[in-house]
């Protein structure tokens, strides 16, 4: 079962990203295992039964979903309403639909969505989350991080119906200024960036704000420019930060619904939409689950390919 | 009847209260011979019971339905104390449940509400939720129907059933009204801009047909939901919605696919307020919407499509697994009185399946509007799309996502 360990990746290294020498996200999985690398560990070592509270909350919450899901997956749906609607057993005819043309097509534009969103979130977000661990005095570094958080206290759903106000051609704002992009791919974007920003900048933020600064100067001293200062240490140092942001936004980007139908008119089909008419629409549950497990292997490969580059290219930086 | 701890409540036609009275007092009697106490209540209850059984139930205003209510085994039983009806927002008035309550004293009425008859479906078939009533629209009737989700209705619970156009009863998804009665009925047509388009579209077809040219123009929508696109798309064209053969929606997608540029929004919930805004140069709309759109905004004519279009119908009906089906079948015997009706037309601005309530005085203004009470000529070249089998909800559901994913 690789996949929930993946699935815990990003919150894993978010919360190791501040230590200056982050364990690799594979070691660091599953919080079951006492023991670090090797059984060389250096703290106190506790009773392996500690770790139940967190192993049923996860056999709980995520394992007997997932396992659930599986098992409608591979049922068979019934030809009448009557009578039971599913019968279990092992029809791979589900997945095989879902590498029809028809939908492979939506995961490419779903995909490319997504990375495209997590590209703006990061050209917008890294520059914001530099600026608050540099250039904020340390008074009113707490005060940034609330104005950053502070749009999560409002409905996710309230916040994207105000872009609506604010895109609409025909409205106050946009209006004016003669913009006219809602029910558009570029509505869509906004929407993303706007909606997944914050995810992006906390991890960044605090990678940047634990990083030893002391390196740029000792770099620029040295004769660096601070395009390769940047280049050479501060992007290394926080490489676990933005590792753990990009994939925070873009997995959540990928099966994201709410965003293309409201700012996009829902004219954009996106994978999330399909299994939402799979399951609700057409009321078929089995190859809804399909869908929703190819999307999940999809990510974890594209998870494992990231992480796995990304540690490379950290070992080769030290 | 005396009102304290022992008051019973029964649905049971006003004329019947004397005979069940008199049962009642009767039986309390012999038993009292056989040395059997009971409590007038108790009484009361086996007094309904017998008088059902005996005097063919409904006291002759249901009629010709004894078996039936024998079966159902509900008439003469007390309403219970909680109806829970599971809704559409705002598709009741709320002056009407408390006149219910006040009118049912110990029976306390609570509405819960979806978005979609599709959240509805999903909830429902996934069992809970407690509700006894819900509003489901005809095409998902046959699926929870088949699945057993629907109790049977008792008619001898609902005599003002006899105050239904018989051209809204016994309809094709639901012979004899097992399941539903209609609630309200409507269809789906569509509305333009008549200062900005150059067309005057009055038939499904010319809607399709109008699409590119008020594209260039400003918004399009078409209301989101597979039976609105491909169900739609298929009675323009003159093909069966309801279809099993694949060809049939793979032409409709054919048919979509160029249009699809010319469709530049895909929504349902707020396209009304868009369109009285006058956002939208030509959308398609509900009739009840469209009786709002009319009368908010002078610029946009409405329309009442000639010749094949949808009609749809929204229905009453009772949770196989209900808790309340007595003041289930009240609250429906209730709201089919036309007095109550009237109120709730009103309320709703859609048009009833009753006839009486046309009738009456009030009823004019909405009766007397084409785009609500469509003249019968014209419904009854409209189809209901009635989704019988899980094949027909996939293909459609397919051919969906084809057009959708189409740029």
């Amino acid at each position: 079962m690789s996949t929930p360990d993946l699935q815990t990746g990003p919150d894993v290294s978010t919360t190791s990203a501040p230590s200056p020498t982050p364990p690799p996200p594979a070691a660091a999985v599953g919080g079951a295992k006492p023991r670090r690398r090797g059984g060389k560990a250096t703290g106190p070592r506790y009773p392996a039964w500690l770790a139940a509270p967190l192993l049923t909350y996860y056999l709980v919450i995520f394992v007997a979903p997932l396992l659930l899901l599986v098992a409608f997956a591979l049922a068979t749906q019934a030809d009448s309403f009557a009578g039971e609607q599913y019968a279990f057993g092992f029809n791979l005819s589900n997945f095989e639909a879902v590498f029809d043309g028809l939908y492979l097509d939506v995961f490419v534009q779903t995909f490319l969505l997504a990375a495209g969103g997590t590209l703006a979130t990061v050209l917008v977000g890294f520059p914001l989350a530099y600026w608050m661990a540099r250039h904020v005095s340390s008074k009113r570094k707490m005060l940034v991080v609330l104005l950053v958080m502070i749009p999560f206290w409002t409905s996710f759903l309230i916040r994207t119906f105000a872009w609506k106000l604010i895109l609409d051609g025909n409205g106050a704002f946009a209006g004016a200024l003669g913009i006219d992009i809602l029910y558009t791919w570029k509505a869509i974007l906004i929407g993303l960036v706007y909606g997944y920003l914050p995810l992006f900048v906390l991890p960044v933020y605090a990678s940047l704000e634990r990083m030893d600064w002391t390196l740029v100067d000792g770099a620029k001293d040295l004769g660096a420019t601070p395009w390769r200062a940047f280049r050479q240490i501060t992007l290394p140092l926080t490489r676990p930060g933005i590792m753990a942001g990009t994939l925070l936004v873009f997995i959540p980007m990928a099966g994201e619904y709410v965003i293309p139908q409201m700012l996009g008119g829902g004219r954009f089909l996106f994978i999330g939409s399909v299994i939402q008419g799979q399951f609700i629409g057409a009321s078929n549950w089995p190859f809804g689950s399909a869908v929703s497990i190819a999307l999940m292997l999809i990510l974890s490969a594209f998870v494992v390919l990231y992480v796995v580059s990304a540690l490379k290219e950290e070992q080769f930086g030290e | 009847m005396k009102h304290g701890n022992d008051e019973i409540r029964v649905l049971a036609p006003e004329s019947m209260k004397p005979r069940m009275d008199r049962l009642a007092s009767l039986s309390r009697r012999s038993m009292k011979d056989h040395g059997l106490q009971v409590s007038r209540r108790e009484a009361l209850g086996l007094g309904a019971l017998a008088t059902m059984v005996l005097a063919g139930c409904g006291g002759g205003s249901g009629g010709g339905t004894s078996t039936k209510a024998a079966a159902s085994g509900l008439a003469g039983k007390p309403l219970e104390s909680d109806l829970l009806i599971y809704n559409f927002a705002d598709y009741v008035d709320p002056k009407d449940i408390k006149a219910f309550m006040k009118a049912n004293a110990g029976t306390t009425v609570k509405e819960t509400y979806y978005a979609s008859t599709d959240e509805m479906e999903a909830k429902v078939k996934a069992g809970g939720g407690d509700y006894d009533i819900i509003v489901p629209g005809q095409n998902s009737i046959p699926a929870l129907g088949q699945a057993g989700h629907l109790r049977e209705l008792d008619h001898s619970l609902l005599p003002n059933l006899k105050n239904l156009d018989p051209a809204w009863k016994d309809l094709d998804y639901d012979k004899g009204n097992k399941f539903s009665v209609v609630k309200n009925w409507g269809y789906t047509g569509f509305y333009y801009r008549n200062d900005v388009l150059d067309t005057q579209p009055k038939t499904l077809m010319e809607f399709f047909e109008a699409l590119p040219a008020a594209a260039a123009k400003g918004r399009t929508n078409m209301l989101e939901g597979t039976t609105l696109i491909i169900g739609n798309a298929m009675i323009a064209m003159g093909l069966n919605p309801d279809s099993e053969d694949p060809a049939d929606y793979d032409k409709a997608v054919k048919f979509l696919q160029p249009l699809a540029k010319s469709i530049k929004t895909l929504d349902a919930s707020t396209y009304q307020a868009d369109s009285e805004a006058g956002k939208i140069v030509l959308g398609q709309g509900w009739s009840t919407d469209m009786a709002k759109i009319a009368v908010a905004n002078k610029d946009v004519t409405c329309v009442a499509p000639d010749g094949p279009a949808e009609r749809w119908a929204d229905n009453w009906c009772i949770l196989a697994d209900a808790k309340a089906p007595v003041a289930a079948h009240a609250w429906i015997n209730y709201v089919l009185d036309p007095k109550v009706d009237l109120r709730e037309i009103k309320f709703t601005g859609a048009a009833t399946p009753n006839a009486k309530t046309w009738e009456l005085p009030g009823a004019q203004e909405i009766r007397d509007n084409p785009l609500v009470n469509v003249p019968s000529e014209k419904i009854q070249k409209y189809t209901f799309i009635l989704s019988p089998t899980p094949k027909v909800l996939n293909l459609r559901q397919q051919a969906y996502e084809k057009f959708r994913a189409t740029r």
